[in-house]
């Protein structure tokens, strides 16, 4: 038998995985959120053909397991267009993708959760479709679109676990990496279950908060 | 130089099925288990008594939160070190049915806030009683109105299967880990996986929604 350390003595281990789990995830909501901005609108407005294109987009993304969008951005990629992508891009990459299938469909929601009469009367001061959707529609689109989106970001966050399995040392693989060291599974996995847990709780209860102000605010 | 080949491939189709099956078998037991759970868990947080009402608040809460690859790393690894063994299946499937409950009661408890207080008052009104008014006219009027959030949550536990694939149950998934790392066709394997699991996604919305249909001309 191994001898047993103390999963406590490895904290820096557990805080250097969870600043790249923060990191990726904020980054793979950035970049979803201006990609499933595009494909949201695009299905919104656009003209039949690139409105079917996009709703196959969401509807590919959305049913992919999380597991095979980093397996194919990371070995599929490298393999199939000899780029040498490193796990945190690869990781990015996947990311993006699911988060922006996600956040497609709450920015379609979101614009057409907007009256109808705030179309015509943008149109009826003169303002033409780019001017009516900047000044009128977007700003009401915006209130109601930041809450699920902090739900997407929670799910991002979650499923940004995933990319423990292309070798990317954040928070999960922070976890088995002690876990192989000191052996104590149960205390290491529940650690991590705690400090996933206190994130997304706090972000999500944030995002409950937030909702309720918007609410009143309108 | 890399050349796409389907074809590289094809002595590892005949164990797609398998490993199909394998998936619709965890997605299957985990959602009929998920949801058969968190029916109590939507009650009791409704009820008026505070320690269910919190109890159930605290493990959607604390399922929603968790992901659920590690999840499955405290119920495979963790509770076997505690002296539980569970078999890298049945793992997988309480990881999917402990989460699956948490957002499956959180859709129920939805559905049944949409019903009025008066179809309470006028089943009574009938003579009906107790469990009678909640089987013949509250629930089925909830299972009419969970169908499209629920549709989406089936397609959620279908794709949240494909976890079982780190622990090497052989579903889907794992057949995509094991034939990539065989062949090296690691694109090839991802599009097939990819391109089965997103048929799968689309059987399960296409059967939700004619169930939704109808149930819809049922009610009138």
């Amino acid at each position: 038998m191994f001898t047993r350390g103390n999963v406590w003595e490895y904290w820096p281990v557990f805080l250097h995985g969870l600043v790249l789990t923060v990191e990726l995830s904020l980054i793979a909501l950035a970049a979803g959120f201006v990609l499933g901005m595009a494909v949201g609108l695009a299905r919104t407005y656009g003209p039949g053909p690139v409105r079917l294109l996009c709703t196959g987009f969401t509807e590919t993304f959305r049913s992919i397991p999380p597991l095979l969008l980093f397996f194919g951005a990371f070995y599929g990629l490298t393999y199939a267009t000899g780029l040498a992508l490193s796990p945190f891009q690869a990781s990015v990459i996947a990311m993006t993708l699911e988060a922006s299938a996600f956040i497609s469909e709450v920015v379609r929601a979101a614009f057409r959760s907007v009256d109808r009469g705030q179309w015509n009367a943008a149109q009826a001061l003169g303002l033409r479709f780019w001017a009516a959707l900047w000044t009128v529609i977007g700003p009401q689109a915006i209130r109601v679109l930041i809450p699920p989106t902090i739900g997407v970001y929670v799910a991002v966050l979650k499923d940004s676990s995933f990319a423990s399995i292309v070798g990317l040392v954040e928070l999960t693989r922070a976890g088995l990496l002690v876990r192989e060291t000191v052996g104590d599974s149960l205390t290491v996995f529940l650690l991590l279950s705690g400090i996933y847990f206190a994130i997304n709780f706090a972000i999500s209860s944030g995002a409950l908060a937030l909702e309720a102000r918007f609410r009143f605010a309108h | 130089m890399y050349q796409f080949s389907l074809y590289a491939i094809c002595q590892y189709f005949g164990l797609l099925p398998a490993a199909i099956g394998v998936t619709l078998e965890l997605s299957a037991i985990a959602l009929v288990a998920s949801t058969a759970l968190a029916l109590p868990i939507a009650k009791a947080r409704m009820s008026g008594w505070r320690i269910a009402a919190l109890t159930a608040r605290a493990y959607v809460e604390l399922f929603r939160n968790i992901p659920l690859l590690v999840l499955l790393y405290v119920y495979y690894f963790g509770l076997a070190e505690a002296g539980l063994h569970l078999s890298n299946f049945w793992a997988a499937v309480l990881a999917l049915i402990t989460n699956a409950a948490a957002y499956a009661s959180e859709i129920i408890r939805a559905g049944y806030s949409t019903i009025p207080l008066g179809q309470r008052e006028a089943a009574r009104s009938l003579g009906l009683r107790g469990w009678h008014v909640e089987a013949f006219v509250v629930l089925p009027q909830v299972v009419r109105v969970i169908i499209p959030p629920f549709a989406n949550h089936c397609i959620g536990v279908l794709i949240g299967s494909s976890i079982a694939a780190v622990i090497g149950v052989g579903d889907l998934s794992d057949w995509m880990l094991a034939t990539g790392s065989e062949s090296f066709r690691y694109m090839e394997s991802f599009l097939v996986a990819a391109l089965i699991y997103v048929a799968l996604c689309q059987a399960v919305a296409v059967m939700m929604a004619a169930l939704d249909r109808r149930n819809r001309t049922a009610a009138g």
